[in-house]
């Protein structure tokens, strides 16, 4: 017995490392600042974990208060904690205490135009929409006026690309277009699809400004990030804006432009602009992300 | 045996740390400290942490299946689900995957823990290839990402059941050995006198708290692959810019390699990735995005990680082989009979 291992290290080590987790996802759901890490429809998942979490830190807890008794019956024996030297062990731990420290001890901050020129700007369309659309306007069941058979023939859809039609029609009847920040990728790429209907209408919406070094200086990216999931897989969604004062604007400052819609060229490629009338700093959203729109479309661009 | 008063006073300074952190925690006491912050590193620690947040759930239902499995499932209840006959073996596999709507987070330590209940492997390898794409879960992400596009939704699902009927026959046919990294003794308590030895114990103690015991043990066997993976690929997402990756991959074959091995050093869960995928349809063809979407669910460096750590390197080696070149040479074909761009 004098040589026997001691397991009682592991368990206390494991009970704080798991206990660490349960607070810190405790902290940042009550802060709400789970927010820049999680999409909110995974948010549930990570909170019922804390639970579980919180639960097995307490078992170990008790395996460790447990495990010098002299009699030493333990629940289970049948997976020991593996032999390993110190230094690996102490590698392994660390392993998941990295992120807790890291969580603890920096600050949560949005991620802005340094990610998104990692990521690669999007411009435009949501890309997996093809633009070569066929010319045959399919019978769209229409929210738009039935007789108004003068604005289907402006909007041609296939059966996939209906709900963006209907979306665009209805876009366009309006006086001023809001690119609100639900479905904000789904407006943008409903007017990018019908882009030469869209010349000279009004628009308006708010996101952070974003460079590029290939920008000419009355030029910059009004951006905002989508997030599927968790903040690995955000990619940058943006519209170029043209404007004289567009030099004013430091990267990652929140503004919202006011302007009117055309098209530009840019690396080769013909995208979509706004000449800004207005260009107003204002204050960062209150939430950093903008998220894939899953319900019907119908709900947007009220 | 150690002297009770040297145990007793570690029992003392890990509880006091345990204290202390909660202490500390209640009062706010760990947004007094603060690192040096630089941009590039706090990108790194938002997307490091996302990574394990978004992980952790799933690890957690993976390692709780698993030990409610060990204590609760014999090994005469898999030889009587598991059919006989290869591939509706295959389909058993396959519908396993559905049943574990996890990512191979999930389903890689529930599979070890099936194998070493006496599943064939060649099951257990379908499943974890298969699983992480033919889900629920994983059809709605996808179908909203190609939303105008579904022909890669079906291209997806099919060519993955496809990849996975080839390897699992493959495995079926040509791999014998035992090829789990750990014996059955140090999984399992081996032979089947000890093994009632076991069950009595189990029952005699709570079930609860044996498989809250189980699933403490394995979640730090799992978790520390999940992390290496997350810190690596988190380092990757944050200094390496996409743009630089994308102009090295250009061509109709190449292409296909780009994309195997962007999809391996991302390692994004299966749930998440055709997301990333569909802000490349500019600049890759579909083929190589399909490519992107299979391989990715079914091979990346998390998983790999998670892989070594389950059966011996060289099966490892092997599967990844297969994998590679079956999912390939799958993809060229649906591309040229199916996609056509």
């Amino acid at each position: 017995m004098e040589q026997e291992r001691s397991n009682t290290p592991h368990y206390w080590i494991r009970a704080i490392i798991l206990l660490g987790y349960t607070l810190y996802i405790t902290q940042l759901v009550s802060s709400g600042n789970i927010i820049y890490y999680i999409a909110p429809r995974m948010t549930p998942y990570v909170k019922y974990a804390s639970i579980l979490l919180f639960g097995m830190a307490m078992v170990q807890v008790f395996l460790a208060l447990q495990s010098n008794r002299e009699d030493n019956d333990e629940i289970c024996d049948c997976e020991p904690i593996p032999e390993r030297s110190l230094i690996i062990n102490i590698g392994i731990y660390s392993l998941f205490t990295v992120p807790l420290l890291m969580g603890f001890l920096m600050p949560d901050t949005v991620m802005g135009s340094s990610v998104a020129s990692m990521k690669g700007m999007n411009l435009g369309a949501d890309a997996s929409i093809s633009q070569n659309l066929v010319k045959v306007t399919t019978n769209t069941t229409s929210v738009v006026n039935e007789d108004d058979d003068a604005l289907k023939e402006k909007f041609p859809a296939d059966p996939y690309t209906e709900d963006y039609a209907l979306l665009a029609m209805k876009l366009y009847i309006k006086e001023m277009i809001r690119i609100e920040e639900e479905g904000f990728m789904e407006l943008l790429t409903s007017i990018d699809i019908y882009i030469d209907n869209f010349i000279g209408k009004k628009i308006t919406l708010k996101g952070f400004v974003y460079h590029e070094d290939d920008m000419l200086p009355n030029q910059f990216v009004i951006s905002r990030l989508a997030m599927q999931c968790c903040s690995a897989d955000t990619a940058p969604y943006g519209i170029m804006v043209e404007s004289d004062i567009a030099n004013n604007f430091a990267e990652d400052t929140w503004v919202e432009v006011t302007g009117v819609i055309g098209k530009t060229l840019y690396n080769n490629n013909t995208i979509m602009k706004i000449d800004a009338d207005t260009i107003v700093t204002t204050t960062a959203s209150d939430n950093p992300y903008i998220y894939p729109y899953f319900e019907d479309f119908v709900n947007l661009g009220n | 045996m150690r002297s009770v008063k040297s145990l007793g006073l570690l029992h003392m300074t890990l509880l006091f740390i345990l204290g202390f952190i909660v202490m500390a925690w209640s009062m706010g006491g760990f947004s007094l400290i603060r690192l040096p912050e630089s941009v590039a590193i706090q990108s790194f620690k938002t997307m490091f942490i996302s990574i394990v947040l978004e992980a952790v759930p799933f690890i957690l239902i993976g390692v709780i299946v698993s030990s409610i499995m060990q204590i609760f499932v014999s090994e005469k209840w898999i030889q009587k689900f598991v059919p006989r006959n290869p591939l509706l073996g295959i389909l058993f596999a396959c519908i396993l995957g559905v049943i574990f709507p996890v990512c191979e987070c999930g389903l890689i330590p529930i599979m070890r823990r099936l194998i070493s209940k006496g599943m064939p492997l060649y099951v257990a390898v379908v499943s974890i290839l298969v699983g992480p794409i033919v889900n629920p879960v994983v059809y709605v992400a996808t179908y909203t990402a190609f939303r105008s596009r579904p022909e890669m939704l079906y291209a997806r699902m099919g060519l993955a059941i496809a990849v996975g009927t080839v390897i699992g026959l493959i495995v079926y046919f040509f791999v014998h050995k035992n090829q789990l990294r750990h014996s059955k003794v140090t999984l399992y308590n081996g032979s089947d006198r000890e093994m009632t030895e076991h069950e009595e114990q189990h029952r005699r103690g709570n079930k609860i708290l044996a498989v809250f015991e189980h699933s403490g043990s394995e979640f730090f066997e799992m978790g520390k692959y999940l992390m290496l993976g997350s810190v690596i690929t988190a380092a990757i997402q944050t200094f390496v810019p996409r743009a630089d990756l994308v102009d090295i991959g250009q061509g109709p074959v190449i292409s296909h390699f780009f994309m195997m091995g962007f999809a391996y050093v991302l390692s994004i869960c299966s749930t998440s990735d055709a997301f990333v995928a569909a802000s490349f349809v500019n600049s890759f063809s579909m083929g190589s995005l399909l490519t992107f979407l299979v391989f990715g669910a079914m091979l990346d460096f998390k998983s790999t990680l998670m892989l070594l750590s389950v059966f011996k390197t060289r099966f490892v080696l092997l599967l990844s082989g297969l994998v590679i070149s079956v999912v390939l040479i799958g993809s060229m074909i649906v591309e040229r009979l199916y996609l056509g761009n």
